[in-house]
């Protein structure tokens, strides 16, 4: 069975073409990045306008790539939510258009389902059930899956993502949008105890907060930017380096109760902070050291995209071809269910 | 080619959805009058009218939407359904003015020399431009544009005829200027009916366009996130 998959629910257009059998047959990313640079952050129309223009000439890049035309395809899976309504249209409304032409299911995906399953992806594949760390730009969540479509959220960030953390952080630090990457290369040269940051709500719960640590980082760029005007490169890597450590010593703490908690064998790491080289490998090595399996996908499967749309869409390919274009801005994991 | 083609229009720019299919038995319209329905029940009308004429989705010639301006989420609903569709069956796409088409809309009712399309555009402007009959096709005497209310100019001599939201929700500012009109139709929104014409002279003449090369007009551009934020 051969899925298309689409992905049109925030800043970044994406295209994949995945087959049961063959694995990932091709795919194709376009980023907003730098259309959004100036305005500081997404613009929803704009993201709606760029996803409009892009998605059509995405889909003959990915077929082409393939060497396949789109009578190939058995269903055309499209991210329905959660994400900004303009941008989660465009994409529906490509997909369900194209599959009723094609006489081919359409089929809705839960976008952090897609990035759940992404690892799914790579081999070794991860199987169920297995305790997810779902983090990036929009969520910090800790998820129990026991099935497909059997999600329970058990620890949750009670205000900022840590995605959005590494975001505010690099714009103090005068360092452009995403925040993530910049900082972690940053911190290649710092030193990450010259900074002593807060670990919120460490020994408490499977919850995150990252507001707090956020604000220290302020506070301290502040008291050096007092002292010296223009902060040398060694201490901006320390406060990246020092800031990265902080946030990835939250993140392990909690995964690490959230495994005790629930004594899964298995974890996976999704999402684009997911790409981080540090929590990839503290996290591993200290899962592993409890008999616990790790696994993460590729970077690129780790931040939006096609693949993980269709493979999650292979994974629900039924036989219904409704007519309605679902989008649904806010849409919370836990209540999908085995058949959506 | 003339009596045989098949043609899907869908037109979205305003609270007004509707999709005509245009087949040699005839046209087959449905329509719904609440924006906020338009995701949901624009392609049930396709299918509907689809059934109605008797054909299938790969039958068709061609397929014609309204490119705007007007609501920039129905103007992009109807591109990529269009887009998404036409992919599908493989078959051409025109993008057609949404403010021509109401025009062409006048013209199957009204024997006027001239038609100006006035619709509210929200934010204190309206969407404008002013309409002559060439070969049997609304085509623009100058670009349609987005105005304040004051700098519209209709036409003075001869028979002509005004229309389109614009007109009601500015109606005593233009009061005296449409008072030399033929025709006066504030109620009038762009309908799929009013693609038909030009997407037929489009796809005689060879001239579809694919269905990845398609562009939206919008009309209205950075004002619009930076008024609106
Ligand atoms: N190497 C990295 N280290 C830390 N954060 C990263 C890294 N790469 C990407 N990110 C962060 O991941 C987020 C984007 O991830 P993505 O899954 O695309 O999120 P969303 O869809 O919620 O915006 C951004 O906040 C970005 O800063």
């Amino acid at each position: 069975m051969r899925v298309l998959g689409i992905e049109t629910s925030c800043d970044e257009t994406g295209v994949a073409l995945f087959d049961t059998d063959r694995g990932l047959l091709a795919e194709a990313l376009s980023s907003q990045i730098s259309l959004h640079a100036k305005f500081g952050g997404v613009v929803p129309e704009l993201a709606a306008r760029d996803h409009g223009a892009k998605l059509a000439p995405l889909v003959n890049q990915v077929m082409g790539e393939a060497g396949l035309g789109l009578q190939a395809l058995d269903g055309v899976a499209y991210t329905a939510g959660p994400g900004l309504i303009g941008a989660l249209m465009v994409g529906g409304a490509y997909a369900v258009s194209l599959a009723y032409g094609l006489g081919i299911p359409a089929i809705p995906v839960h976008h952090m389902e897609g990035h759940l399953l992404a690892p799914m992806l790579e081999d070794p594949a991860p199987a169920f059930p297995f305790l997810g760390l779902l983090v990036s730009g929009g969520h910090t969540q800790l998820v129990a899956a026991t099935g497909l479509g059997r999600y329970a959220t058990i620890g949750n960030t009670l205000d900022d993502a840590a995605g959005e953390a590494f975001d505010k952080v690099a714009r103090l630090l005068g360092l452009p949008y995403p925040g993530g990457p910049q900082i972690a290369a940053l911190a290649e040269t710092g030193r990450a105890d010259a900074f002593a940051f807060p670990r919120p709500l460490r020994g408490r719960g499977l919850d995150f907060s990252f507001s707090g640590l956020k604000t220290a980082v302020r506070i301290a760029v502040a008291a050096e930017t007092a002292k010296t005007p223009r902060l040398s490169d060694q201490l901006r890597a320390d406060i990246a380096a020092s800031f990265q450590q902080a946030v990835v010593d939250s993140l392990i703490e909690k995964c690490l109760r959230a495994l005790d908690a629930t004594g899964m064998e298995r974890l996976v790491i999704a999402g684009g902070v997911g790409a981080n080289r540090l929590l990839r490998q503290m996290l591993t090595d200290q899962a592993r050291a409890r008999g616990v399996e790790v696994f993460y996908p590729r970077p690129e499967l780790c931040t939006d995209n096609g693949a993980m749309i269709a493979y999650a869409g292979a994974q629900r390919l039924g036989q219904s071809t409704s007519l309605q274009i679902v989008a649904r801005p806010r849409w919370p994991l836990d209540t999908l269910t085995p058949s959506n | 080619m003339g009596v045989t083609m098949k043609i899907l229009a869908i037109e979205a720019s305003t609270e007004v959805g509707s999709v005509v299919v245009q087949t040699p038995d005839g046209q087959f319209r449905r329509s719904i009058d609440t924006a906020r329905a338009q995701a949901e029940n624009l392609l049930p009308m396709i299918d509907d009218a689809l059934r109605d004429a008797g054909i299938v989705p790969k039958q068709l010639d061609a397929i014609a939407f309204g490119r705007g301006p007007g609501s920039f989420t129905g103007v992009r609903l109807a591109s990529m359904i269009a887009q998404g569709l036409a992919a599908a069956v493989d078959v051409g796409v025109v993008a057609v003015s949404s403010l021509a088409a109401a025009a062409q809309q006048i013209w199957a009712q009204a024997d006027v020399q001239r038609v100006a399309i006035c619709m509210d555009a929200r934010m204190g402007e309206v969407y404008f431009a002013e309409y002559s009959l060439i070969a049997g096709i609304a085509t623009p005497v100058e670009h349609e544009r987005l105005l304040a209310p004051g700098g519209v100019k209709f036409p003075v001599t001869g028979a002509w005829a005004a229309a389109g939201s614009g007109l009601a929700v500015y109606g005593d500012e233009y009061a005296t200027a449409v008072a030399g009109a033929t025709l006066v139709l504030p109620k009038l929104r762009p309908d799929a009916s009013g693609l038909i014409a030009a997407a037929q002279r489009t796809l005689m003449a060879g001239e579809l366009m694919s269905a990845d090369a398609i562009a939206t007009h919008y009309l209205r551009g950075e004002s619009a996130w930076q008024r609106s934020s």
